[in-house]
This record gives C-alpha cells, sequence and structure tokens, in this order.
C-alpha cells in the first residue's frame, strides 16, 4: 500500500496544521510595521464619528511645516459598499479627486495644491459619500510622497483574518489528528 | 444498469411526448379551435381619456374573444397601471374584472396581459403626469408554443413517474435518499423554469447573486444582467419589474441576454475567502457557463440549478446517513420553502445541509452504541457545520453536543478530552468568524441602524435587553418557526394567498411523520435535554444579530428575523419531541410515499398557481 493511502488521514490533519502556520506566516509578511510609521508619517488628527452626515469637512489644523501630500485612512464597518469620494473643487484644498473602491485602499494619498503654502493655516478636506454611509472612523497623516504608503493607521480586522484562519486550521488539525490512524490493508 | 437507463430514457421520451401533446391541445385549444371571426386583430382603435390624476384609455371590443392583449408603448420611466375589462361570466351575467399592480417598464416597449375571455371592453388607467405615450394595441389569438409551460409539464409528468417507478420498487427507506434526491431535484428544476429570470425573487437574491458573480475575483465589468440583477444600483436597475406573462418574460431575459454594457467595474467582496465559501456552488455554476460563453440567462439558471444541486446531494447524504428519523428529515427538507430557497440565489439551501449533515452523524453517535466518532465522521461533521456556520455562525453552539458523545464512541477514547478542547474552541472561533470574514456589518435598509450603537447598548443595559429577547424571541417563538412565512412562502414570488390553504397540510404532515417515524429512536432525556438547550443560544443570536444589524438602536421590536432561519431546526425539535412509544402498523412502504407525494404535490400545485400561471403563460 503507498505511503499516501497507509498515512492519509494524518496527511489530511498535518496539512491543516500546515496551513493554519502559512497563515500566520502572511499575517506576519502582510502587516504593516509600526516602525514605518513613525518614519514616513507624522500623526495630524484622528476622530471616531458615528452617525457622520455627508458630506463632511475636516478641517485640518494649521500644519508647522510645509505639507505637499496628506494621507487620508477612512474606514467604517463595510467600506466596500459605499463610495466615499474627496472631490477636487474650488472649495476644497485638494487637487485631484479621489475614491475609495475596495478593501485595499482604505488609505489614500491626497495631493495638495503646491501653488499654496500651507504652512500655519488650516487645510479643508470635504468627504462626500453615497449610499448611507455610517460610523466613520478616519486618521490623517502628512506625508512626502504621492505614492501611496506601506503602512495603514493600525492594523485592521481584514488584517486579523490571517490569524483567525490559522488558529482555525491549527485547531481543526490538532483537533483531528488524533483520531487520525494508518489505513490497514 | 442498462435496463434502468433504458427505462429512464423511455419515461423521459414518453413525458416529452405527452407534455407536448398536452402543451398543444389542452393549453392552445382555443387557439386551435377559434373561427375565422376571433383570429388576432394585429392593431385596435383606442380612445384616450385625459383626466385631473389619470388617464384612461378605452377599447370597445363588442364581445371579441381576447387570448392576449398587447400594448406597444414609449416611456421615460416605470408606470404603475391597471387594466380592467368586462366579460360575460357565470349565468351570463357582465363581470367586471381589474388587473392591479403591474407595470409599463421603461427599459422595455411592450406589454403582454393574459385574459383568455370574451371581452365587451376595456380600459387602461395611468397616471396622467407621466410620459407614457400607447403607439399600438392588439389582440393575440395565435397558438403560441410555451416552453417554460412544457417543461413544467415534462418535470410534472417525470415526478409521477418516478413516483409509480418507486413505488414498484418497493419504495424501501434505505433508498429514501435516492427518492429524495430525484423528487427535490425535479421539484427544484419547476421552481427554476417558472420564475421570471430575475432577482428580487428570493429574500436578498439580489445580493446573494453578485457575490456569486464576483466570487473569483472583483474587478468585473458587469454585463446588463450581472448589473441590473445585482445589488449594485437598485434604485435604477431596470428590467427586473414584474411579468406577467411569458411575453414579458421572454422581452426580459432577451434585454438581460443584450451586450449593452452598463460601464461598471466590480470591486473585491469584503467577504474573505473562506467566507464566500457557502456561495461556492452558485458562483461555480454561474461562472462555468459564464466562462463557456453562454447567454446571461442560461448562466442565470445553471447558477441556480448547482446551488440546487448542492442541497440535493448532501441533503440526499444527510438522509443515507442518519439511522432514525429519515423519513422526517426527507419530509423537513421537502417544506416548500425549502425546496423554493434551494432553487434561488441564497446560502440557506448550504446552511440547512451542513446542519442536517452535522446532526445526522451526531444522533447516530448518540443513540448507536455500534457508532465511532473516527477521523472521517469528524471531519465530515465539523466540516459541515462550519460550512453553515460561516453563512451564519449563529448555530455554532450546536458543536457543543458533540461533548456529550460518549467517550467509548471516540475511536481513540484516550484522547477524547483533548478532542473535545479542539470542539469548544472550533465553537469560539466561528463563533466571532463574521469579525474577521467581512461580516460585521450594519444593514443600512433597517431605518437609523447602527451596529456599535446597538452593541454598546446591550452592553450597558444587559437585564433590558434580555427582556426584549424574553418579549420578541419567546412570545414570538411559534408564530415565527411555524408560520406561513417558514412553512410555505416564496418571498416575494406569492401574489395571491393561496399558499396558506397548504400550510396546514405541511403542518399536519410534520405532526404525522414525526409520530410515525419514531422507530428506534433511542435519544435519551439527557440527550434530548441538551439538544433543547443548545437551540436556546441559538435561537437568542439569531434575534441578537438581526438587533444588532437590522434594527434602529433602542427599538423595544427586534424587526428583521425571518423564519427561515429557524428552518434549521426542525429535525433537532422534531426528534427531541418525538415519542417513543406510539407504535402503527402502516406499511414502510406507504408512509414512504406519503412522505414525499404529498409535499411534491402541493409544491406543483403552488408553482402553478402562483408562479408560472401569472409569470410564465
Amino acid at each position: 500500500m503507498g505511503l499516501i493511502k497507509k498515512y492519509h488521514q494524518k496527511i489530511i490533519s498535518f496539512s491543516f496544521i500546515l496551513l493554519g502556520l502559512f497563515f500566520v506566516a502572511i499575517f506576519f509578511i502582510t502587516r504593516p510595521s509600526k516602525t514605518n510609521v513613525a518614519e514616513v508619517h507624522k500623526y495630524i488628527s484622528k476622530s471616531e464619528l458615528t452617525n457622520v452626515s455627508f458630506p463632511y469637512s475636516i478641517k485640518v489644523p494649521a500644519l508647522p511645516t510645509k505639507v505637499d501630500y496628506l494621507a487620508l485612512y477612512l474606514g467604517d464597518d463595510s467600506l466596500n459598499e459605499h463610495d466615499y469620494k474627496i472631490p477636487a473643487s474650488t472649495d476644497s484644498d485638494i487637487l485631484f479627486e479621489r475614491t475609495y473602491t475596495n478593501e485595499a485602499s482604505n488609505i489614500i494619498v491626497l495631493t495638495l495644491d503646491a501653488t499654496k503654502n500651507y504652512e500655519g493655516k488650516d487645510i479643508d478636506i470635504n468627504i462626500t459619500c453615497e449610499n448611507k454611509c455610517k460610523d466613520v472612523k478616519f486618521a490623517l497623516y502628512e506625508t512626502d510622497t504621492e505614492r501611496l504608503p506601506k503602512v495603514t493607521v493600525s492594523t485592521t480586522s481584514s488584517d486579523y483574518r490571517y490569524l483567525w484562519f490559522a488558529c482555525l486550521f491549527v485547531i481543526f488539525g490538532l483537533t483531528l489528528l488524533p483520531l487520525s490512524k494508518e489505513a490497514k490493508k | 444498469m442498462k435496463k434502468r437507463l433504458l427505462i429512464i430514457l423511455s419515461v423521459f421520451l414518453s413525458c416529452t411526448l405527452i407534455a407536448s401533446l398536452v402543451e398543444v391541445f389542452i393549453f392552445n385549444f382555443q387557439s386551435l379551435t377559434l373561427d375565422q371571426s376571433s383570429q388576432s386583430i394585429p392593431e385596435l382603435s383606442f380612445e384616450l381619456d385625459k383626466g385631473k390624476e389619470e388617464n384612461t384609455i378605452h377599447v370597445d371590443l363588442d364581445n371579441y374573444f381576447v387570448n392576449k392583449l398587447h400594448i406597444n408603448y414609449e416611456t421615460k420611466e416605470n408606470i404603475d397601471y391597471s387594466l380592467s375589462y368586462t366579460h360575460a361570466g357565470l349565468y351570463n351575467k357582465e363581470t367586471t374584472e381589474t388587473i392591479e399592480a403591474d407595470k409599463f417598464e421603461k427599459a422595455f416597449s411592450s406589454a403582454t396581459i393574459n385574459i383568455g375571455q370574451t371581452v365587451s371592453n376595456l380600459s387602461i388607467k395611468y397616471p396622467s403626469e407621466s410620459s407614457l405615450k400607447i403607439t399600438q394595441i392588439s389582440v393575440d389569438n395565435n397558438f403560441h408554443f410555451n416552453i417554460f409551460r412544457t417543461i413544467f409539464i415534462l418535470l410534472v409528468l417525470m415526478l409521477i413517474a418516478s413516483l409509480i417507478l418507486f413505488y414498484r420498487a418497493g419504495f424501501k427507506t434505505e433508498k429514501l435518499h435516492i427518492y429524495f434526491a430525484v423528487v427535490a431535484s425535479l421539484l427544484g428544476l419547476m421552481f427554476i423554469t417558472a420564475q421570471p429570470a430575475s432577482t428580487f425573487t428570493s429574500w436578498d437574491d439580489q445580493i446573494h447573486f453578485q457575490t456569486a458573480v464576483d466570487w473569483f475575483g472583483g474587478n468585473t465589468t458587469y454585463s446588463s444582467g450581472e448589473y441590473n440583477l445585482s445589488n449594485v444600483d437598485i434604485e435604477n436597475s431596470v428590467g427586473r419589474n414584474s411579468i406577467s406573462s411569458v411575453e414579458e418574460k421572454q422581452t426580459q431575459i432577451d434585454y438581460f441576454n443584450s451586450s449593452t454594457d452598463p460601464g461598471y467595474t466590480s470591486s473585491n467582496s469584503r467577504l474573505s475567502f473562506i467566507g464566500k465559501l457557502p456561495y461556492f456552488p452558485m458562483a461555480l455554476g454561474y461562472n462555468l457557463a459564464k466562462l463557456l460563453h453562454l447567454p446571461f440567462t442560461i448562466c442565470f439558471y445553471i447558477g441556480k440549478i448547482f446551488n440546487l444541486l448542492f442541497f440535493v446531494i448532501l441533503t440526499a447524504y444527510a438522509i443515507k446517513t442518519i439511522k432514525i428519523g429519515k423519513r422526517l428529515l426527507a419530509v423537513i427538507a421537502l417544506i416548500p420553502t425549502s425546496i423554493f430557497l434551494a432553487s434561488s440565489y441564497s446560502h440557506d439551501p448550504i446552511i440547512f445541509s451542513g446542519i442536517v449533515i452535522f446532526f445526522a452523524h451526531l444522533v447516530n453517535l448518540y443513540i448507536d452504541k455500534k457508532s465511532r466518532l473516527d477521523f472521517q465522521t469528524a471531519l465530515i461533521m465539523l466540516s459541515a457545520i462550519s460550512l453553515a456556520c460561516l453563512a451564519k455562525p449563529v448555530y455554532a453552539p450546536f458543536i457543543l453536543l458533540m461533548l456529550l458523545i460518549p467517550k467509548d464512541r471516540f475511536s481513540i477514547p484516550s484522547k477524547s478530552t483533548f478532542i473535545k478542547i479542539g470542539f469548544i474552541c472550533i465553537t469560539l472561533l466561528l463563533l466571532v468568524s463574521p469579525i474577521f470574514n467581512g461580516g460585521v456589518s450594519t444593514d443600512t435598509r433597517g431605518s437609523n441602524t447602527s451596529f456599535g450603537g446597538q452593541l454598546s447598548l446591550i452592553i450597558s443595559h444587559p437585564l433590558d435587553y434580555l427582556t426584549i429577547l424574553k418579549n420578541n424571541a419567546l412570545d414570538g417563538f411559534f408564530a415565527r418557526t411555524f408560520s406561513i412565512n417558514t412553512l410555505t412562502s416564496f418571498a416575494y414570488l406569492s401574489k395571491m394567498s393561496a399558499e396558506s390553504n397548504f400550510y396546514f397540510i405541511i403542518v399536519l404532515l410534520l405532526v404525522f411523520t414525526c409520530l410515525t417515524d419514531n422507530k428506534d429512536n433511542r435519544l435519551s432525556k439527557i440527550q434530548r435535554l441538551a439538544i433543547f438547550t443548545s437551540m436556546l443560544p441559538v435561537i437568542a443570536l439569531i434575534w441578537t444579530i438581526l438587533y444588532l444589524s437590522y434594527t434602529e438602536v433602542g427599538s423595544e421590536v427586534i424587526l428583521g428575523v425571518q423564519g427561515r432561519y429557524f428552518i434549521p431546526l426542525f429535525l433537532p425539535l422534531l426528534l427531541i419531541i418525538q415519542p417513543k412509544n406510539i407504535q402503527n402498523s402502516i406499511s414502510p412502504k406507504l408512509l414512504n410515499l406519503i412522505s414525499l407525494a404529498i409535499p411534491a404535490f402541493i409544491i406543483i400545485i403552488s408553482i402553478y398557481n402562483l408562479i408560472l400561471l401569472p409569470y410564465s403563460f
């Protein structure tokens, strides 16, 4: 009898455990490094609001230095179902319209008008939302790059899901392992 | 084997022939026998009477037979209209019938209404402040071969033939799972072909359909059908409004099959891969068909067929596995609402199948001293209940029933404690799964809802919440669990209230089967009490989840709880109340026939009256 056929139950059990450990590795690989936050970003403001009505205006308090870009983190329970937009208009200090479309981009970079010097001045950011948006959390960071920053504000629940997968598969495997036997001819 | 295949083939061919003959000579009898003076009229003259609030179009038909009335129109918005016609009723008494709540759909340009009467005059009323322009009204008395009706008749004949063949073969209880699979498949196919080719027929099907479309990855450029039938833009989607004839159904099919690009690209689903698993059957069917470049409607139907097949196969496995209550499980699975959900874009069939597979093995381990919790059984049980809990984690407390499995039933008794700790951990992980799988959110269809706000309120006032829970769950338990909405509801498809007639028969059948299928039910009092106790947190969680996500913060009435959430509880509930001491001398053959035939015929008559007649005639 082949080895696989003989030990298939143990193989399945260990596969679950290995899959769980794989997800642990994924969690640590994809998890944002907190040290990067301190290096790349300077925290400006943070607010957690419930029952926000849109359009909503964020007033960024006067910044001590010249800033060209801001990184805005927006999050709510069901980001995907709603369309958040930061329109560019004369009422806003933002040059280009940005739209949140999926979970991967819950942080976006806003380009400020480079012809203006915001040092010591307030910055207005208007956020619009369609389709009944609620319970918004946001945080604003100063950044020196137009590219999407590598880090997010904090490890979100979508990052911890890999730990949850890991726990589930490892426990599945450990539960089944004592029951697995060698197949007899 | 060859003989069986020959029998099946000959039955199929005979039924196809008979179905075609019935369609031609019974349903088209009037068209075939009409004289020259009652032929179709390509264009009727009509008068428009403009009113303050509504306009009326009058058509004088002078006692002309009208099988179908075609109306060609132009409109920029969907318009509600009513059609009234006068005909000679019983005893030649002049009778006026009115068809309310129909729509001129802006995406289409024609409507067809079935009348089938000799009409003296008719009128169409619609709001005067609308952009509607009626361009042509005609009478259609031609012969029409209705493919949907023919398929329905074919499926009915095949079901009857199957029951006869099964009866002649002895209707053995050991093969009940095969009989169930055949009957359930045929009934499910009847549902699928009779319904409009659209979502908004079953609960939340537009959301489940969208998840199925995006299952293998977002960034999909939606076709016209995908855009209008998913949850993308409900208010502005077109083409899915009420259909009242097979011609309108065909117009709807042609519209969704058109290649007009609505210019929408989807984003990734908020559900994780694991969270999307309950949607796999419908996603697989739909996307496989799409890969083969089949028309949209065919893909749409195949998605439903795959969902039905998974339900049938998994439930048949549970019926085969369970050692007591096989007939009871078959009857529960054939509850009209169950089969309707299995034929829709819904994850309720997977939930039901997962839970009954779990309970099938659990009950065997409880009552049969020879049963063993070995690797295979544990893998199947845990996988099945986990799949159900990924869709709705409220059923996770059932896993704790595995703690009561006697030590000697474990294939390795010395490790039973360790394994039981694993069961507890899996239960806890599944209970918190929505937090990590994208399933926790406020349902914004409920007014002023807030998951976080409601949770804070419960945590700060736990005793008050328990009172609200008691008032809603306890007082509404029987009303929700054994109501018409649980047993015989077809969600948004039921236009008539006729389903209430069969509700009592289904309840009686459930009671009858519970009392007669009690052989070998050796569940002890402790086991029955444990199963009952495990149901309490499940019921509490069902109500609590809806309170958190669908009910206004601070409300004392919990909204959104539907009877279908309790269908998976029927098997454990009926097994624990089943009396051991009642004996019957009815032959198992007859009992098996009753268990399958009665729900089958109730479903057939209901589909005919509530779905086929209004939507596919």
